[in-house]
């Protein structure tokens, strides 16, 4: 019961920390890093993150950093649940989700490389846990993050060549974001973005959709990269592991000459 | 887990074609109406209004129904459905009905019941026309054939009836118009759907667009009593008229672009026996209204929404596992992304219950819903009821088991992640994710997951 109540105390103590960050961001012209200076933000590094693309996490961190804020890397943390929650197993996912939300209620803030995972505890982690915790408010995707919290769309980034950016549906449907990686990426200095035009359409992933489904999921990816060949772009972004997994490996498949690269990697890698 | 084939490549872009030619009319249609995401809220209310008070509203109809002059008959289930439509038959002595277009005679297998009962309908509608011709099962909610080239439909009547080939349009049309002409008059027992039911007039509300669905119900037959039957699900009524109005035209933009459908019939009852002045109209119409599984989908608060559709076929229009896999890879009368919703939720087999999971859930569906169905996260719930109901087999159900006690354990997840980098080489690796692997490559895994990145960083 202590236990309990304790996390219910620190769960309330940093919801009015957040208020007070807000106000005093409102106050302060919204976002300046000075403001957030005090403010601890949780890195949440997702499974496909740390095992493929490791260095669109560093990306994240060392943005962050740079830009002056305490950045976190709770060791832990594993996995939001999603895989289970999606393959209709909430009787597991439901573990791995209070377990989220153990290791992250501390933090003011959450911020991830990821649209699909942030979807789940943001939209999803409500119907799964029976009541939506106060985190699932909490919790960004980071371009999200740097663009509508940090008011920031320049992170002084330098990358040359023709990018084009994959919506991810989760990203655009579950978040609504869709505006603010373009923004990102067109701060970018020697970035030339080219649009995909394509829907936009899923590459085909859906987690273990691609694994049930692989002839379905193949197509979609088929005509995603058809797609992206179409621009003349030499690099596609996008803001899920996920996608780029399955559109890198129908690249990769074709012997297409064009390369994927996380959004968070290609902002932040070299930061 | 059912296989979900994918369409051969000529028919896949020539459905890719076709849909998405109806998509772009959609968004010009949507394009028109600056406050469409106002007019999608107002459907969305208008169905959740009718849904939270189906029962007052379905006695309300019936109620003003019966004063028009309409009979009302119930359906708990698919049998008792066709059954009522085959005592009315036998009462009028007919052996032919004709037909216009319906998902839920599709639902119930009409056709199949009455022609075991001796009983052949004729489908009016050019697409089920020609689909009844083949013998095929609808392949989209609107648009039954709509796979089919135009060479394809030129066989299917050439042979079929006899007629010389051709495969023009114009032509084909105009050779199944002179046959549909004579069952049109010679019928005496119309079958048709119906989009709406009107609570509080008591109208029967039905669109076409090829103007068969007015033949089917309005013809009179001077051989003898003309008699019109309107099979429909209980979820189709409304409160009112103004309602009915603002869902077709939400229907019509949606599912063909257009700003309303070519003919929309509001069907009263009977026409007035008394008065020689009134020539058209059939002598009886009824309306049987089927549940058929509907009232268990609006005991499930999350499955309650699918209730709203109003059958525009725009989510099948979207839909980019639709556009590879086709209508029929779904094995259900409903296809599409609605369709695996309805389907799993009305059929509780191995087949339906596998259709939730035959989506990226990527919800381009719900983007385009003109009633504001969150229709991938209904799927999302389904996906819980087959775990619930015992179909996922015990060893997935074990498999991740194991996986969330590994992943409760970060320690247990790290060592696992560094044992899979000397264990498991890319080769190994490959093999282990054949499904995968059998289309695209899998990316190898990083040398240092980010976890020990991090460590080095600081």
């Amino acid at each position: 019961m202590t236990g309990l109540r304790n996390r219910a105390m620190m769960a309330t103590s940093s919801s009015a920390a957040l208020g007070v960050w807000m106000m005093a961001a409102a106050l302060t012209g919204a976002g300046r890093s000075t403001t957030l200076n005090a403010v601890r933000i949780g890195l949440f590094i997702p499974c496909l993150v740390d095992q493929f693309m490791p260095r669109a996490g560093l990306g994240v961190a060392r943005l962050l950093k740079k830009l002056g804020h305490t950045v976190e890397y709770p060791a832990e943390q594993t996995c939001c649940g999603q895989p289970a929650f999606n393959s209709g197993i909430h009787s597991e996912a439901v573990v791995l989700a209070k377990r989220f939300v153990r290791v992250f209620d501390g933090f003011e803030a959450v911020v991830s490389p990821s649209g699909s995972c942030v979807a789940m505890v943001r939209n999803f982690y409500g119907d799964l846990l029976g009541a939506r915790p106060a985190l699932a408010d909490r919790v960004f995707e980071f371009s999200e993050f740097l663009v509508e919290k940090l008011h920031l769309t320049d992170v002084g980034a330098r990358f040359d060549g023709r990018v084009t950016y994959h919506d991810s549906c989760h990203l655009l449907r579950e978040l609504r974001v869709e505006s603010q990686p373009r923004q990102l990426l067109r701060a970018v200095k020697g970035l030339e973005l080219v649009e995909l035009n394509d829907g936009p359409t899923c590459c085909g992933f859906g987690g273990t959709f691609s694994i049930k489904f692989p002839d379905v999921s193949a197509a979609m990816a088929e005509d995603k990269v058809a797609a992206i060949e179409r621009t003349g772009a030499q690099w596609v972004v996008a803001g899920d592991a996920g996608c780029l997994m399955q559109i890198g490996g129908m690249l990769s498949r074709r012997g297409s000459p064009v390369k994927t690269m996380h959004l968070a990697e290609l902002l932040g890698g070299n930061a | 887990m059912m296989p979900m084939p994918v369409l051969e490549e000529k028919r896949r872009a020539a459905l890719a074609r076709a849909l998405g030619q109806t998509l772009q009319k959609r968004a010009q249609a949507v394009a028109e109406m600056p406050e469409w995401e106002a007019m999608r809220q107002r459907a969305h209310d208008i169905r959740a209004g009718a849904m939270d008070r189906l029962f007052e509203h379905l006695d309300a109809f019936e109620r003003a129904a019966a004063a028009n002059g309409i009979r009302v008959h119930h359906a708990a289930t698919a049998e008792d459905a066709c059954q009522c439509v085959i005592q009315i038959a036998r009462r009028l002595g007919v052996t032919r009905a004709v037909k216009s277009k319906s998902m839920v005679t599709e639902e119930i297998h009409l056709n199949h019941a009455m022609e075991a009962a001796g009983i052949r309908p004729i489908e009016t509608d050019l697409g089920e026309f020609i689909a009844q011709l083949k013998g095929d099962p609808p392949f989209h909610l609107t648009a039954p054939v709509v796979h089919l080239t135009r060479d394809e439909v030129g066989k299917v009547l050439a042979v079929k009836l006899g007629v010389p080939f051709t495969n023009d349009p114009a032509k084909l049309t105009m050779i199944a118009r002179e046959v549909l002409r004579r069952e049109f008059l010679d019928a005496r027992l119309g079958i048709s759907g119906a989009n709406f039911l009107v609570a509080e007039t008591g109208s029967i509300v039905l669109v076409t667009n090829e103007g068969n669905g007015r033949m089917v119900t309005t013809l009179p037959n001077p051989q003898g009593p003309r008699v019109n039957v309107a099979i429909t699900g209980i979820e189709k009524v409304v409160p009112t008229l103004r309602d009915a109005a603002h869902l077709l035209r939400m229907l019509a933009r949606s599912s063909a672009g257009a700003r309303l459908t070519a003919y929309t019939t509001f069907i009263q009852g009977p026409r007035a026996r008394s008065s020689g002045e009134e020539p058209s109209g059939p002598d009886e119409v009824h309306v049987v209204l089927v549940d058929n599984g509907r009232r268990g989908m609006l005991r499930d608060a999350r499955l309650r929404e699918a209730l709203f559709c109003i059958r525009c076929g725009a989510c099948s229009n979207i839909c980019p596992v639709y556009h590879r896999a086709g209508g029929h890879a779904y094995q259900s009368v409903y296809n599409g992304p609605i369709g695996a919703v309805w389907s799993a939720a009305l059929w509780d087999t191995e087949q339906a219950a596998a259709l939730p999971f035959a989506s990226s859930l990527c919800g381009a569906c719900a983007d385009v819903c003109p009633v504001k169905i969150d229709i991938h996260h209904a799927m999302l719930w389904q996906r819980n009821l087959a775990t619930l109901r015992g179909r996922v087999p015990a060893w997935q159900r074990w498999a991740w088991r194991l996986w969330r006690m590994g992943m409760e354990r970060a320690a247990l997840y790290r060592a696992g992640s560094r044992l899979a980098r000397v264990l498991l080489p890319q080769v190994v690796l490959n093999r282990l994710a054949r499904p995968w692997t059998s289309k695209r490559d899998l990316p190898p895994l990083a040398a240092k997951t980010f976890h020990e990145l991090w460590k080095e960083e600081a």
